[in-house]
């Protein structure tokens, strides 16, 4: 199995070709990079083949008329194919009471390991 | 709350915060106008994270960095005016004029006009002014498009304010014209709510938006990305129901051969940003027909005396770290101008472009202003006109070189910054020119 992607560690954005020999476990490490111009691109290549991770963002729906969304994050990043599972526990949160960002909303969100915080303020009045 | 003010901020985006900040940690008493609720801009609808790498070394989200300055403004004292919107600007009058100036050693007082829905329409003086309105999003008015106008035709930013700020879907099967980063990123954002975005059509041979965006906002998703394509055609009577597209033919024209209808309920247009300098225009200060922004000194000073302009106002950025830095720049710069006696009318360099050069910001240098405010190395930033895989940076004046770099791996898509120090050698007498030598036209890897 080969893949084709586009390192984003620098700005020279390498054609990477992944290659992915018969046979191997998953984390077997047996991935040929090529492509890539320096040694980031080979961590870059791997990672994405074997373990790609994302950061979300998204908001959620507040009790506030004036202000009826706050935006949301997690304190870290998950594996890509939990984003849309992710989403759906946050689209179930409605969020009451003052807000500040870095408040954690959800623990351990969706059981994926980490958690939703506030990454803006709700009624921080003035 | 006061009447005059050493220095009144325009805008409370970053650069605005920033530029309040320092203007008031450089003594000055200082007034910051919103004419939103909160302060924060821009910001506040950019949900996504990435923002402040290179000030804070962290990749927060636009309302997180947003918060980090608005901290740093209630804890000084600004007056902070918010729901307050700048109708017009009044230079000084000429010093002939003048029926015996205020306090005349703090100069001529600017009159700015204002309206709010709290105080009604109101006044206040002073001594320099800091623009910092951001920038404003290209229409389809602005690009050529045919068609009805049905409902459903969006900028990205308004998009992004529906369903960020308001949590409102304007649609569950966009098409995204233009491939900026803001329309890159609205593209992800309709997907994660469960919306289907059929594609993103850009005009032009490469994305406009950043590389970063293209894969984790597109590719990600397998959302497709069509280049030198473009929407020709807008269908639906009451609703957007389609639209037509078309590829470019050799001409750099629609090819009509390659006409597509492809269904959707909304229209996103990611067509680009426009800085936003109306209130400037009846002053006559000299623009930069390039970035549409003043063209300034290092100081972020325009044509007139005691008018500085940072941020997106300035020139459109990708980074908001840049935009912080020229709004620190401009406050503390227009700060120091009320107490000192640095003027800049005299002694300015104009600082000029060749070769693969959009623009170069500053475009000009004060050499009088490096005294008084003891700069070292100034920040220029520019974009290159196409992708250059490799390229030589020169600055020189005269027979004087001053820099020389060799750059890699430029695009037009980012900016470009570097740092000069142009008080170090011996002292400037010719304009500067700034060359961008790119031995043959890159390809940038695409
Ligand atoms: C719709 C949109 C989306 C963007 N999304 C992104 C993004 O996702 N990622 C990214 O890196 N960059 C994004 N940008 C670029 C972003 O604007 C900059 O990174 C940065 O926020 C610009 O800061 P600023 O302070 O110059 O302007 P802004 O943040 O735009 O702040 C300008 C402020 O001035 C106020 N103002 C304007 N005129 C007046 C007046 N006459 N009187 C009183 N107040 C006034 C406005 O209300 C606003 O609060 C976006 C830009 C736009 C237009
Ligand atoms: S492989 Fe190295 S040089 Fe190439 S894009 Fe990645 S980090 Fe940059």
């Amino acid at each position: 199995m080969n893949r084709k992607l586009t390192c984003i560690e620098c700005p020279r954005g390498c054609l990477l070709m992944v290659e992915k020999t018969e046979g191997v476990d998953r984390e077997g490490g047996e991935l040929r990079v090529s492509g890539n111009a320096c040694p980031k691109g080979i961590d870059y290549g791997r990672q994405e083949v074997l373990r790609p991770m994302r950061m979300l963002t998204s908001t959620v729906r507040t009790d506030d008329c004036e202000f009826p969304r706050l935006p949301v994050r997690l304190s870290a990043e998950i594996p890509k194919e939990r984003i849309f599972d992710c989403m759906k526990e946050i689209n179930r949160i409605t969020v009451v009471g003052r807000k500040k960002p870095g408040d954690v909303l959800v623990q351990n969100i969706g059981g994926l390991g980490v958690d939703l915080i506030a990454s803006g303020g709700l009624r921080n009045e003035r | 709350m006061k009447t005059e003010y050493d220095v009144i901020v325009i805008g409370s985006g970053p650069a605005g915060m920033a530029a309040a900040v320092s203007a008031s940690d450089a003594g000055a008493s200082v007034c910051l106008v919103e004419r939103e609720e909160k302060m924060g801009g821009i910001l506040k609808q950019c949900i996504h994270d990435g923002f402040g790498l290179i000030r804070f070394e962290e990749k927060l989200s636009g309302p997180e960095y947003a918060w980090r300055y608005e901290q740093m403004v209630d804890s000084r004292d600004i007056d902070f005016l918010n729901l307050t919107f700048l109708t017009g600007l009044e230079p000084p009058s000429p010093p002939g004029s003048m029926e015996g100036s205020a306090i005349p050693e703090k100069g001529r007082w600017f009159r700015l006009n204002f309206i709010s829905s709290v105080r009604g329409v109101f006044s206040l003086k002073a001594a320099s002014i800091v623009t910092a309105m951001g920038c404003r999003e290209r229409t389809d008015r602005q690009i050529f498009l045919h068609g009805s106008r049905p409902a459903g035709i969006f900028t990205a930013g308004q998009a992004q304010d529906f369903i960020n700020l308001k949590g409102l879907m304007p649609g569950r099967r966009p098409v995204i014209l233009g491939s900026g980063d803001i329309g890159l990123i609205m593209a992800r954002r309709f997907t994660l709510e469960g919306a289907k975005v059929s594609g993103v059509y850009e005009i032009g041979p490469r994305p406009s938006g950043l590389t970063r965006n293209v894969v984790q906002c597109l590719e990600d998703f397998d959302i497709p990305l069509y280049l030198n394509s473009t929407v020709t055609e807008v269908h639906g009577k009451d609703r957007i129901e389609a639209v037509t597209v078309c590829r470019l033919g050799g001409l750099g024209q629609p090819d009509p051969e390659t006409a597509e209808l492809v269904e959707c309920d909304s229209l996103i247009l990611s067509v680009g940003l426009i800085p936003e300098n109306d209130i400037l225009t009846p002053l006559e200060i000299e623009m930069d027909p390039v970035t549409r922004g003043p063209a300034v000194d290092q100081n972020m000073q325009t044509s007139i005396s005691g008018i500085y302009s940072c941020g997106n106002a300035l020139h459109v950025s990708d980074l908001v770290d840049y935009v912080s830095e020229s709004g620190y720049k401009a406050g503390f710069a227009a700060a120091c101008s009320v107490h000192t006696k640095y003027q800049m009318e005299t002694e300015l360099i104009p600082i000029e472009s060749r070769g693969n050069l959009q623009y170069i910001m500053p475009q000009r240098l004060s050499l009088r202003s490096s005294e008084v405010l003891s700069e070292k190395a100034v920040p220029v930033f520019f974009r290159p006109l196409i992708p250059a895989d490799e390229a030589l940076l020169v600055i020189s004046s005269g027979e004087q070189e001053i820099y020389r770099r060799k750059l890699r791996y430029l695009k037009p898509s980012e900016m470009q910054r570097v740092e000069v120090d142009f008080f170090n050698s011996d002292r400037i007498n010719e304009p500067v020119i700034v060359e961008l030598k790119t031995p043959a036209a890159g390809t940038g890897n695409e």
